[in-house]
């Protein structure tokens, strides 16, 4: 009886060994998917640290894709830099909420899919729908973060001279020559 | 620089402006009239008292602009100008941005410059509303008077109008609505359409290029890079003035500054002004102080025409109509950096680029509404000198907006549109008839379905008859002191209906009178 009780102890001791291990290794992968694989830090000076820059550059990207109407993408006409010296200017209290901006769009495709996967590691088609569903979306703290992110990418595009140059726009103090005229 | 240029603006307007690199590690000073802030209320305040022979001190915390730096960039222009840059947001049924410069000058030097004297009804409104007597339009017209004469106050003239305006004027002619040119404060306007992140022409007669230069002459000190942070009192009466020297565009807290002063006017906007009072713990025994925060919420429809239209020529804003101004509708051409607008724009990717291809061929239109549903407050945060703001959107004015919309909508095929953007949630991107624009009109639009912006801020300080029911009197002493004056928007007992900042400097000219007679 008791060499019964002892193996199915032993037994029951292996099994919980086990499914720690199991969960101890899912958790390891989840938090290597999560959290491991970005490039390194070009810049160490840079506002963004790697993993908020590689989330730029792809956001970018994604925002502003290459080979579209306009032949510069996002990280093309600079987006990423813009973005850091951007957050470097914000006060702290805005420094923290475009911190969260970014990690709730890298983690955001784990709670609105279209794959559970942080949002780097998705392909361009699966970002772009997640997008589609965040522009569209009824939620409307998503669609808010979407239009902020957006925002500031707009802005850091139509920064660069070449896009604007493709917009035929023009920051022109005297559009109508008329300080000549005077 | 042309020699018509050099006639308009002194050479420098900024000449013996104290700034930061002049400070030392404490600023001591006393005066008889201390004005805290720049801005339209202040400036006004602080010329006026010098020129009747009062020694004026003016606080400002940002820092003097130069033509030279201004950037039509809008990020840069915005993190310098703008307190908490472009990303002041008041919190409510919605997050709506909203806005306060940091600059000498205050808002003056990046709005349109739009000087719209309200109609005599807004005033019975306000009696109506906080029973304050006295405040009229046939009392305020020789204000208003003596404020458009200083700042050169007339009519946007057609040569810089653009395509973008006409547009508007075309579309509103068609359908029999009025419109007429914006009256602005500008003298020798090139039409550049940078009025948002500040005129690098120098046209644009701000006040730190024009009361605060007269101030100075009749012998005002002014002081940049200063915060005013806590008035003291001794019982009814203030007696100065606590605050910080501050670093421009980083905000680092440098050396002490106090200031005695026999009379204190604060003039620091209606989003900073109670911060001061109710820190300093005085004025409030109302409990109106930060409270009935009112905006005037603005949306935009952008008509895409077939032929270019080159927006980012012509006057920011240059006609608008005042047809249902008595609904609380004001329409109007609308215009600020193209990235700033491209926030209305559908979609990302390949389809926004082509978006931004076509924008030579947009015009943004809007329509701004006295909001008499919606209120809010200001308080101080836990921390730090920003403003924790709070506005809800009420239906009622959602349902006033909408009706706005339609017509904006009818305006823009009346002009020749090919298509419009509404910009709302839960209508399509894009529509290319009139019949599909009714869409707008009678869908169930609500608060969050919109990307409101907060335009103008007042009622923070109302001005009341009854002490119980606002914080200052018709000439802007607060009913608990002596000698503490509200000179800003923060005044306003509701909407003024139309562009807040001429009604603001008409006031300020009246209550330096008053302070003027008084003291």
């Amino acid at each position: 009886m008791s060499f019964f009780l002892a193996a199915a102890s032993t037994s029951c001791a292996c099994t919980a060994s086990l499914v720690l291990l199991v969960a101890g290794a899912v958790t390891l992968l989840l938090v290597a998917r999560l959290f491991v694989g970005y490039p390194a830090d070009p810049l160490s000076d840079s506002a963004l640290n790697r993993r908020e820059r590689a989330l730029v550059a792809t956001v970018a990207d994604t925002f502003f894709a290459p080979g579209g109407p306009i032949p510069l993408s996002g990280c093309e006409a600079g987006a990423v830099d813009y973005f850091a010296t951007y957050i470097r200017r914000c006060p702290r209290h805005q420094q923290i909420l475009i911190r969260l901006l970014i990690l709730s769009t890298e983690l955001g495709p784990l709670l609105f899919g279209p794959r559970p996967r942080r949002f780097t590691r998705l392909s361009q088609a699966q970002r772009t729908e997640f997008f589609e569903g965040a522009f569209t979306s009824r939620l409307y703290f998503r669609r808010l973060s979407f239009i902020s992110f957006r925002a500031i990418m707009t802005m850091a595009y139509l920064a660069n001279p070449q896009v604007a140059r493709c917009m035929n726009m023009r920051a022109d103090r005297d559009p109508f020559g008329l300080e000549n005229a005077s | 620089m042309s020699k018509l240029d050099m006639l308009r603006t002194p050479r420098d307007p900024h000449a013996g402006v104290k700034r930061f690199a002049d400070y030392g590690d404490e600023i001591r000073d006393r005066c008889e009239v201390l004005v805290v802030g720049s801005g339209p209320g202040g400036a006004v305040v602080a010329k006026e008292l010098a020129e009747a022979g009062r020694d004026v001190i003016l606080l400002e915390e940002g820092p003097p602009f130069g033509e030279k730096d201004f950037k039509p960039e809008a990020g840069h222009a915005m993190q310098r100008v703008l307190r908490e840059g472009p990303s002041r947001a008041a919190r409510g049924n919605l997050i709506t941005p909203t806005m306060q410069a940091i600059a000498l000058g205050g808002g003056s030097l990046i709005n349109s410059a739009i000087c719209c004297r309200p109609p005599d009804w807004v005033f019975d409104k306000w009696a109506e509303r906080t029973g304050i007597e006295g405040v009229d339009r046939a009392s305020l017209d020789p204000h208003f008077e003596r404020v458009e004469a200083q700042l050169g106050v007339s009519p946007t003239p057609d040569e810089v109008q653009g395509e973008r305006n006409r547009r508007f004027k075309v579309g509103c002619d068609a359908l029999g609505i009025s419109c007429e040119p914006i009256w602005r404060n500008v003298r020798g306007c090139r039409g550049s359409g940078e009025c948002f992140t500040g005129c690098r022409n120098g046209a644009k007669k701000s006040t730190d290029v024009s009361y605060v230069p007269a101030a100075m002459r009749a012998g005002a000190r002014v002081y940049t890079s200063v915060r005013a942070e806590h008035v003291i009192t001794d019982g009814r009466r203030a007696t100065g003035m606590r605050g910080r020297i501050v670093e421009p565009f980083t905000n680092a807290e440098h050396g002490t500054v106090h200031i005695d002063a026999d009379c204190v006017v604060l003039a620091a906007g209606c989003m900073a002004t109670p911060l001061i009072l109710l820190r300093s713990g005085i004025a409030n025994s109302s409990g109106y102080v930060g409270q009935d925060l009112r905006f005037h919420p603005g949306l935009a429809v952008m008509a895409f025409f077939e032929e270019p239209i080159d927006p980012w020529k012509g006057a920011t804003q240059g006609y608008h109509s005042l047809e249902y101004l008595e609904e609380g509708l004001k329409l109007e051409v609308l215009w600020s950096p193209p990235s700033v607008l491209a926030a209305r724009l559908p979609g990302f990717g390949h389809s926004y680029q082509e978006h931004l291809l076509s924008y030579e061929r947009l015009a943004p239109f809007d329509v701004i509404c006295a909001a008499d549903h919606s209120s809010g407050y200001v308080k101080p945060k836990r921390k730090g000198w920003d403003p924790d703001i709070h506005w809800n959107f009420d239906q009622r004015d959602v349902d006033l907006m909408q009706k706005g919309l339609g017509i904006l909508s009818d305006i823009c095929w009346a002009a020749g549109a090919e298509a419009i953007l509404p910009g709302l949630h839960g209508i399509p991107e894009v529509i290319r008839s009139k019949e599909a624009a009714e869409s707008i009109r009678t869908t169930d639009l609500r608060a969050n379905h919109t990307i409101s912006a907060a335009n103008h801020a007042f009622c923070t300080t109302r001005m009341s008859k009854d002490p119980k029911r606002g914080v200052v009197d018709s000439h802007g002493r607060c009913h608990d002191l002596d000698n503490v004056y509200v000179s800003d928007t923060g005044n306003f007992a509701a909407s003024p209906g139309v562009n807040p900042m001429l009604l603001c400097m008409a006031l300020a000219d009246r209550i330096a009178h008053g302070i003027a007679d008084r003291w």
